[in-house]
């Protein structure tokens, strides 16, 4: 009877374990999205000469899920945190551990509390070194940077024309871009580049977590002679390297470095997927 | 919990035989889940040639038979810790890079760094019809992956390039 209680707990243990570990492990929210295929070889061929333009630039740096802000939230997390330590300390040492760790989860979360509530920086603070990496950086410039990245990929990886567009030189008055008048100079295709979002991310379950760049990016194929659009896809850039709010902050020369990064990854994707790439045959190994 | 035992003597096994791939098939080392320890530090690392005998089955009289002038790009990046955790390494630096390389196997021309943890991965550069293409670059497939670790996921760097690492 005792051993099936005790099976019972060590399934239900481990299971929540599990479900902390995913939910601890999961990182930043990734769409499920997958990449459309490649356009075709007919919409490739009548590309002729490419402009890259920059399209919307989001208003902010943003930080998701990051610190705590202020002991109240610090305490709330470090109580999820502590709770789930004393239960998955608890199932590691087996039935009897997991029995024990159910007495003394309030014990663990208390006192993951207590450490939660003093560690946690005021609202304040956080809010202003939110601020200061924010300011630290430009959104519009990043874009920019980008555009023309994928200007000089494009060149260097195919034998296609690429000229870079001046930013938002093609908005009309309702703040649409109209690219039609590129015709008359030879531009028969538009690749517009959008930075949809651009933040540092973080686990929500700890008090300061380690942050990772995260850059989305949209990239829409547009034919000058009527506006059509010919192909779409999203990209999202998920950093290696993380640090503590604090950490970027104090070396923002890395944040830049790491933005830098996710450009080059992500130019190169774009002009991959957009100019370059075929899918192996279907019924083929992938 | 003989299911729970049942899942770690298959993930032990899985461990054992060479893993799934996306895109070209490493033949030196092989694909596994953790990377081979490899002997050298400036390995020779050999993939099946394109077009494979299946691309050509598959696609009669398609793409495959006009690609022209075959070569392959090879890129190794140092590993680090993934920051998600449910993968183990990460593409921090592209260390090595070959582009339009004659045949499908290649020796690391400058030493590796001793003892670490490194990923890679090729394609195929060819043309067709006078335009330059590639196919994808080649992944693990790993059962059960995430919609991240899909050869076609919208996020990037791939966290599911080859693996090995150095002495």
């Amino acid at each position: 009877m005792l051993n099936d209680a005790g099976s019972k707990l060590c399934r239900a243990g481990v299971a929540l374990v599990a479900a902390a570990v995913l939910a601890g492990c999961a990182g930043p929210t990734t769409t499920s999205h997958l990449l459309p295929p490649p356009p075709s070889e007919s919409i490739r061929l009548g590309l002729g000469k490419v402009a890259v333009a920059s399209g919307r630039f989001p208003s902010k740096f943003d930080i998701v899920d990051g610190p705590a802000k202020g002991a109240g939230q610090g305490a709330a997390r470090g109580a999820l945190l502590g709770a789930a330590y004393t239960i998955g300390g608890g199932a590691l040492a087996g039935p009897i551990g997991l029995v024990a760790s159910a007495f003394l989860l309030p014990v663990g979360a208390v006192g993951g509390g207590i450490i939660g509530g003093v560690t946690a920086e005021s609202a304040t603070k956080v809010e202003e070194r939110i601020a200061a990496v924010g300011r630290s950086l430009s959104p519009r410039r990043i874009q920019n940077d980008l555009v023309n990245r994928v200007a000089s990929t494009g060149r260097q990886q195919t034998s296609g024309a690429f000229t870079v567009l001046a930013e938002r030189s093609m908005v009309n008055l309702n703040g649409r871009a109209e690219y039609r008048s590129l015709v008359e100079d030879g531009t028969s295709t538009v690749l517009e580049i959008s930075v949809a979002e651009l933040s540092l991310r973080g686990g929500t379950a700890e008090v300061d977590p380690s942050l990772h760049l995260g850059m989305t990016v949209q990239t829409r194929l547009l034919r000058t002679a009527d506006d059509a659009e010919l192909y779409r896809n999203s990209l999202t850039y998920i950093g290696g390297q993380g640090r503590t709010l604090a950490e970027w902050l104090d070396r923002v020369e890395f944040l830049r470095a790491e933005i830098d990064r996710a450009a080059e990854v992500v130019a190169e994707k774009i002009v991959d997927e957009v100019f370059l790439l075929v899918s192996f045959p279907r019924g083929g190994k992938h | 919990m003989r299911g729970l035992v049942a899942v770690l003597f298959l993930s032990l096994a899985a461990c054992a035989t060479p893993l799934e791939v996306a895109g070209l098939r490493p033949l030196s080392p092989e694909a596994y889940s953790h990377g081979p320890k490899l002997g050298s530090l400036q390995p020779e690392l050999r993939w099946e040639p394109f077009p494979r005998p299946t691309d050509l089955e598959t696609d009669r009289g398609g793409w495959v038979s006009r690609a022209l002038h075959v070569t392959y790009d090879l890129r190794i990046w140092r590993g680090s810790r993934d920051p998600y955790g449910y993968q183990e390494v990460y593409p921090a630096e592209l260390v090595y890079s070959r582009t339009a390389l004659a045949a499908p196997a290649h020796t690391v021309e400058t030493p590796l760094e001793h003892d670490t943890q490194y990923l890679w991965s090729v394609r195929a550069r060819f043309e067709i019809d006078g335009q330059q293409r590639v196919t994808p670059w080649s992944v693990l497939l790993l059962p059960g992956q995430s919609a991240i670790d899909d050869p076609r996921s919208t996020s990037v760097p791939s966290r599911r390039y080859y693996r090995f690492a150095t002495p």
